[in-house]
């Protein structure tokens, strides 16, 4: 009885004309530029390889007169530019830094090799770097002091507080493996979600790197 | 390696600095053709289709689990443009319709949690008015019962008992254990429960 009075109350909440044609007409205004397909690391390893052959090949050549053409640096993530902006994607830690008015740095000594990074500023005031390796994620946010600003939801069995470099850190995981900390350095809050968990004292070594 | 490539003689350097421009300037002609403008208006057009088909599609159910969140239609209207430019953007990929529904609740019930924390929401709540014009009382009870459950009860009995999904997947979509998933909606039911004070069977609907 209650659900069906629930589904009554949701299904009164609909997309009307009007707002559909709002959100239109904003992604239509401001939204993403279509962008290729994000190159499969993949391609990148193959291409390079390709490269590296190539390039023994004509080594002479590469020596004596090095390319002409500009370098490529790195491949810039597609930028987007929020219509009520709220998210926005940067290139690097420093655009980042200037996004959200406070500096944020790139993490050092994650436990996996890092594939990509993602830098993200939310509401101008929320920093987000997400890490991507082969099949795990770090993802490192800071922001001004706040409780919790990890947006982690998941409910761990263990919470542990341990004091690293003079500054306490509360660390979150399940089966002895920790993947969650959160930590107030200052005037800022800061959070370290692993998608694969890790023992405590590595998650220990690994945020006495991150503080001062 | 920084070091080991310091040590090494100056044209060894050149020989991989050149071995590295080749890899990028071949990688950056293989994946990213330039796009004529002719092209790029295809493309901004094919991706407001995109939008267009996503709205009429998972609109209501992005409109709606964002609305469990934040109880106002302004903030609700916002993440659901916010989770359409997040697909554009990424442009990912599926193997059928419901792991792409999945995908935007994934995203909508992210931002709606990070608006929660990030901004001052707007109070209005249009449902709640509409019910009291209409004398609903007894919708309006069952809404304000479950609004006062916590966050994380009530997305799972949202995504359980309206969307359908199996406790599975509701893990998938929200980064959960499938036993929390099914804990929490058990806890949800009983909150729900005493909030009511009422008898109601969930499992007969």
């Amino acid at each position: 009885m209650i659900l069906r009075k629930y589904e009554e109350l949701m299904d009164r909440i609909q997309v009307t004309d009007s707002m559909r044609s709002r959100i239109l007409n904003n992604i239509r205004a401001a939204g993403p530029e279509p962008v290729p397909q994000r190159p499969a690391l993949r391609l990148y390893r193959r291409a390079l390889a390709a490269a590296a052959c190539f390039a023994l090949l004509v080594t002479g050549v590469f020596f004596f007169f090095p390319l002409q053409s500009p370098p490529v640096e790195g491949f810039p993530s597609p930028s987007l530019s929020n219509p009520v902006g709220d998210i926005t994607e940067a290139a690097s830690a420093e655009e980042l830094s200037r996004l959200v008015g406070f500096e944020v740095s790139d993490l050092e000594g994650l436990p996996f090799p890092v594939e990509e990074k993602t830098y993200t500023s939310h509401w101008n005031q929320l920093a987000e770097i997400q890490y991507t390796g082969q099949d795990q994620t770090a993802v490192y946010r800071k922001a001004p002091a706040a409780e919790d600003i990890s947006g982690r939801y998941d409910v761990f069995d263990s919470t542990i507080e341990q004091t690293v470099r003079h500054t306490t850190v509360l660390f979150k995981g399940n089966s002895g493996q920790y993947n969650l900390a959160n930590w107030t350095e200052g005037d800022y809050s800061h959070s370290l979600y692993l998608s694969q968990g890790i023992p405590l004292e590595d998650f220990t070594q690994l945020i006495s790197q991150l503080l001062p | 390696m920084e070091s080991y490539l310091i040590l090494e003689p100056l044209w060894v350097n050149r020989l991989l600095d050149g071995v590295s421009r080749a890899a990028r300037a071949l990688f950056a002609r293989s994946a990213q053709p330039e796009q004529a403008p002719a092209d790029r208006t295809d493309g901004r057009e094919a991706l407001n289709q995109r939008a267009e088909q996503l709205l009429d599609r998972y609109g209501n159910s992005i409109l709606r689990l964002a609305y469990s969140y934040l109880h106002n239609m302004s903030d609700a209207e916002d993440i659901l443009q916010d989770t359409l430019i997040q697909f554009l953007k990424a442009t990912p990929s599926f193997e059928n319709s419901s792991h792409e529904k999945a995908w935007l609740l994934q995203v909508a019930g992210n931002l709606s949690k990070n608006k929660i924390r990030y901004n001052k929401l707007r109070h209005s709540d249009e449902l709640d008015e509409s019910l009291a014009e209409e004398q609903r009382t007894d919708l309006s009870f069952v809404w304000e019962a479950v609004k006062a459950l916590p966050e994380k009860y009530r997305e799972v009995v949202h995504l359980f008992y309206y969307e359908g999904y199996p406790t599975a997947q509701i893990a998938q979509i929200l980064g959960r254990k499938e036993s929390t998933v099914r804990s929490d909606l058990r806890r949800g039911r009983m909150q729900l429960q005493q909030i009511l004070k009422e008898a109601y069977d969930f499992e007969k609907v």
